[in-house]
């Protein structure tokens, strides 16, 4: 354990190395915006389709800074408010319920029944109360779910780190936290959330650099096999389907091909295990349609990428 | 941040550059930013300030390191990181 983890941030071939240390290949700009986000103190927003390993640099920066990670999962009618704090109703009722037979306690929940031993930190709140020694890393996940009311709300947040509960009094960091944002891009985050982040769009990855995190997560493929599943991965991102194959799709195909002690794909066993990289009915079918065979052959036109009109 | 600030906003990261690198260089980056600008990016004063503060962490030597540490402030999307490299 370094004494001093937040060196480990000093430079984008440090970063790249202890990024590597936990088996995520962060490329230069990737380390770079990392840097630069603890020497600015700047949240990240890395923005990018889904599964090409946004959150998973959150979950790695946490392990390579040695300090917890606290994520805010967003979603569609999140209430700003519950990102903060609730209180836990249920045992205040039973706290009352008690004190109405006991004096004493009757007298001292007159004080307590709004304070620390009935408060329910969530994330934001945690993030603020967090005591070190390190900062902790704050992962707001899937931002664009939520909606514009809760990106105004974080803004406020995003710039002091102070929290009021006003029953208690206000909380201020002590360190101020990472803060990584994520967006599969479903709509537009507003300017004014963009500009207090750096910025980074992370693509899928090249075929190069999916088969060394291939090679790393699925340890013991073999190499044939795991150049052909990167290459089909490749192949099929060309094509315009519902939901295009991940990073995360690819190491599960991998991982049930090994599994399945597959040495090489044929196109039966590529229409059987299509469930691995693709996740709608619809995108199975334009499969078929194009014809396995011709994908693992790389031998798709841009008629077949395209959706007919 | 209302345009009057503008000017005030500008001084203040006159004094970041000449701490800096040349002014040379800042007078680059501040002619690159008015591209960006006509190119259609929303270039605030807060995101330039960023964007010269951002220059001493980064490896002057790697025009790589130098673009994207000046990138990283200044896109809001996908689309304006291509005009971006495509201007650099």
């Amino acid at each position: 354990m370094p004494s001093h983890p937040r060196s480990v941030l000093s430079s984008v071939d440090a970063i790249q190395e202890a990024f590597a240390a936990q088996n995520y290949i962060a490329d230069r700009p990737l380390a770079l915006t990392t840097m630069l986000a603890a020497e600015l103190e700047k949240p990240i927003l890395l923005e990018g389709e889904a599964g090409v390993g946004k959150t998973a640099v959150a979950q790695v920066l946490s392990s390579v800074l040695d300090t917890p990670l606290i994520r805010l999962q967003c979603y569609e009618g999140l209430d700003a408010t519950t990102t903060l704090y609730e209180w836990n109703y249920a045992r205040q009722l039973l706290a009352i319920r008690m004190a109405e037979t006991d004096p004493a306690l009757r007298s001292s929940l007159q004080t307590s029944i709004f304070g620390e031993e009935f408060l329910l930190s969530r994330p934001l709140l945690q993030a603020v109360r967090h005591p070190g020694p390190r900062p902790v890393v704050l992962l707001i996940d899937e931002v664009d779910r939520a909606d514009e009311e809760f990106e105004a709300f974080l803004l406020e947040i995003l710039s002091d780190f102070q929290i009021t509960v006003p029953e208690i009094g206000t909380f201020k960091a002590a360190h101020r936290p990472v803060v990584i944002l994520t967006s599969n891009r479903t709509r537009e985050l507003h300017d004014a959330l963009k500009r207090r982040c750096l910025y980074l769009w992370i693509d899928y990855p090249s075929a190069r650099k999916e088969r060394e995190i291939v090679r790393r997560r699925v340890p013991g493929i073999e190499k044939a096999l795991a150049e052909q599943i990167c290459g089909v991965v490749q192949t099929l991102r060309r094509v315009d389907f519902y939901k295009r194959p991940g990073v995360a799709e690819t190491l599960d195909w991998a991982r049930a091909l090994m599994g399945l002690d597959v040495r090489e794909i044929d196109a039966a066993l590529l229409e059987e295990t299509a469930g691995c990289v693709l996740k709608y009915h619809d995108d199975i079918e334009r499969l078929r349609s194009i014809g396995a065979d011709r994908v693992l052959a790389d031998d798709i036109g841009d008629g077949d990428a395209a959706s007919m009109a | 941040m209302t345009p009057m600030a503008a000017p005030a906003e500008k001084i203040d990261c006159e004094s970041t550059v000449v701490r800096t690198a040349s002014s040379e260089l800042s007078r680059r980056v501040l002619m690159f930013c008015r591209l960006l600008t006509r190119a259609g990016l929303n270039v605030t004063p807060g995101r330039l300030i960023d964007g010269f503060r951002s220059i001493p962490h980064v490896d002057l030597l790697d025009p790589d390191a130098f673009r994207v540490g000046l990138r990283v402030n200044l896109v809001a999307s996908r689309e304006e990181e291509e005009i971006f490299d495509r201007l650099f």
